[in-house]
């Protein structure tokens, strides 16, 4: 698990050399005002791709209901309160379902 | 005197803002202390204390714009502060995270006895990974892909396309957010569920707030790149908006993976 | 940062000064996102640019570098100087806004190296390494004067 994150760190490092890469340079050459259309167009697509495989699993995922889960037995472990809560008993996204 | 500055430093002027932001900061921890222990006056202090870093957040930067961009103080030399600052300050970010996912695994890896040795502990009714973790999966990348689209866009100098970029880039992330929203409440578990429900809702919890602050990044960017700011030579506080935008959507599979997945087998 | 501000005088050969672009930006910096070298050889061959075609919203000290930049000399002074060693009949010259200026020798080239000695350098007074014997020369290129402003002067000295 530690090498997990550790590879985060890498990934996250890998990913900022990797994007902005195109970015600080500032070429002047004018050539690469061709390629940043190209590779602007080329995002353009990636983007809308993504857009609609997000709206299909959407569509997808919503009509599904979300599911329901039985209560647990009262293990001590479970909805500690070792002190109230200052706005009252119920946790911030605590919501009692009541199907 | 600028006529004869012969170093290209930017010696910033006398301001307030990093004392109020500091007397802000003191409010909010001394409120949120208070409100948290139900002391008279701590929720008004904290709110109080919010309201002022906020607004030291809005003017302080406010002051930035308007040394950089409306009265050139950025030289190439002051530009490698902001740029290097925003490098490091992920980094820390980073490390954060890495704090949160030892501690995730520790108890996870090893569930102690009195979970009932087993991980997720008995009892602990877990998401399915397949419903919406796995829908929000997607869309952060895309909105990745959305800023990618507007940083090309900006260094091909078209303006207008970039603008629509970041409307989209931001779209994706508050539809992101909203998801989250509705995942948090339909959740089976809180946070005071165990071990799991602190670990789990503190890693998504500060991702999902490190991504709030991203949309706030990347909407300011939009104002300032409608309103003509961002240049395709000059516009590092847009790629510092990036990177953190990166940053955001890459660490978003890590918990996805560990968390989420392997944490609900 | 103020290190590199002063002089460091690097007596090298000057065939080393063509490679001062790199070297502004320090070396821990390569790799990495570094700042775009202060000299674009790109724009040889194109015509002379307008600061308006680089950067249209460009103003303040931003849009006198860049137009410097265009006119191929530098608007800041941020590199140390380089030059051959300086002797007594050939002192190093070291430019300042006033009558005096700190000055780092760090001796010749290669094994002639030594460790930084700092000195004032002042007008009219050439000075001497004491380790490796570079001589140095004051020019003042500005309004000349103390660099810590007229505290030689009586306080109640208004202007």
């Amino acid at each position: 698990m530690a090498s997990l994150a550790a590879r985060s760190g890498l990934r996250s490092l890998a990913a900022r050399a990797r994007a902005p890469a195109p970015a600080p340079a500032g070429r002047r050459m004018s050539s690469s005002a061709h390629d940043d259309a190209y590779e602007t167009a080329k995002w353009e697509k990636i983007t809308i791709m993504g857009a609609v495989t997000c709206t299909l699993l959407a569509a997808w995922n919503l009509s599904k209901g979300h599911p329901h889960y039985d209560e647990p037995p009262a293990y001590p472990y479970l909805r500690i309160r070792n002190k109230e809560f200052p706005w009252g008993p119920n946790g911030l996204f605590e919501v009692k379902h009541d199907h | 005197m600028i006529e004869s500055q012969r170093h290209s430093y930017h010696l910033v002027d006398p301001s307030p803002w990093p004392i109020s932001g500091s007397l802000g900061a003191l409010a909010t921890t001394v409120g949120g202390v208070m409100y948290m222990h139900s002391f008279q006056g701590g929720a008004t202090l904290l709110s109080l204390g919010l309201i002022f870093l906020l607004y030291t957040m809005f003017v302080w930067w406010r002051d930035v714009l308007r040394e950089s961009t409306l009265e050139g103080h950025h030289t190439k030399a002051v530009q490698l502060g902001p740029r290097y600052g925003s490098i490091l300050f992920i980094v820390s970010e980073v490390m954060l995270l890495f704090a949160f996912f030892w501690a995730s695994s520790h108890s996870s890896l090893a569930p102690t006895v009195e979970i009932g040795g087993i991980w997720p502990p008995k009892g602990i009714g877990v998401l399915d990974p397949w419903e919406i973790p796995l829908l929000n999966t997607p869309i952060l990348p895309s909105s990745g892909a959305a800023v990618t689209w507007a940083h090309h866009a900006i260094l091909a100098g078209k303006e207008k396309r970039a603008v629509y970029a970041l409307v989209a880039t931001v779209s994706l992330a508050l539809v992101s957010t909203g998801f989250q929203g509705m995942e948090y409440y339909q959740a089976p578990s809180t946070i005071s569920d165990s071990i799991y429900g602190s670990t789990f809702f503190l890693a998504t919890g500060f991702h999902g707030f490190h991504v709030i602050i991203g949309t706030l990044f990347l909407i300011v960017c939009g104002i300032r790149q409608y309103l003509g700011h961002l240049t395709k030579k000059h516009h590092v506080g847009f790629e510092a908006a990036a990177w953190y935008w990166h940053f955001v959507d890459v660490v978003r599979l890590f918990p996805f993976v560990s968390i989420y997945w392997w944490g609900g087998i | 940062m103020w290190k590199r501000a002063a002089s460091l005088l690097l007596a090298r050969r000057s065939a080393v000064a063509a490679q001062r672009a790199p070297a502004i930006s320090g070396s821990a910096a390569s790799g990495l996102r570094r700042a775009p070298a202060f000299f674009s050889t790109l724009d040889v061959g194109q015509a002379r640019t307008r600061v308006e075609d680089v950067m249209p919203i460009a103003t303040g000290l931003e849009r006198e570098e860049i137009e410097a930049e265009l006119q191929g000399k530098k608007r800041f002074d941020m590199d140390a100087p380089v030059g051959p060693f300086g002797t007594k009949e050939n002192p190093a010259i070291i430019q300042s806004y006033f009558d005096k200026r700190i000055v780092g020798c760090p001796g010749d080239e290669g094994e002639d190296e030594h460790d930084v000695v700092w000195f004032w350098l002042e007008k009219g007074k050439p000075h001497e390494c004491p380790v490796c014997t570079q001589y140095f020369k004051l020019e003042v290129i500005g309004n000349g004067g103390n660099p810590d402003g007229h505290d030689d002067e009586d306080d109640h000295h208004h202007h």
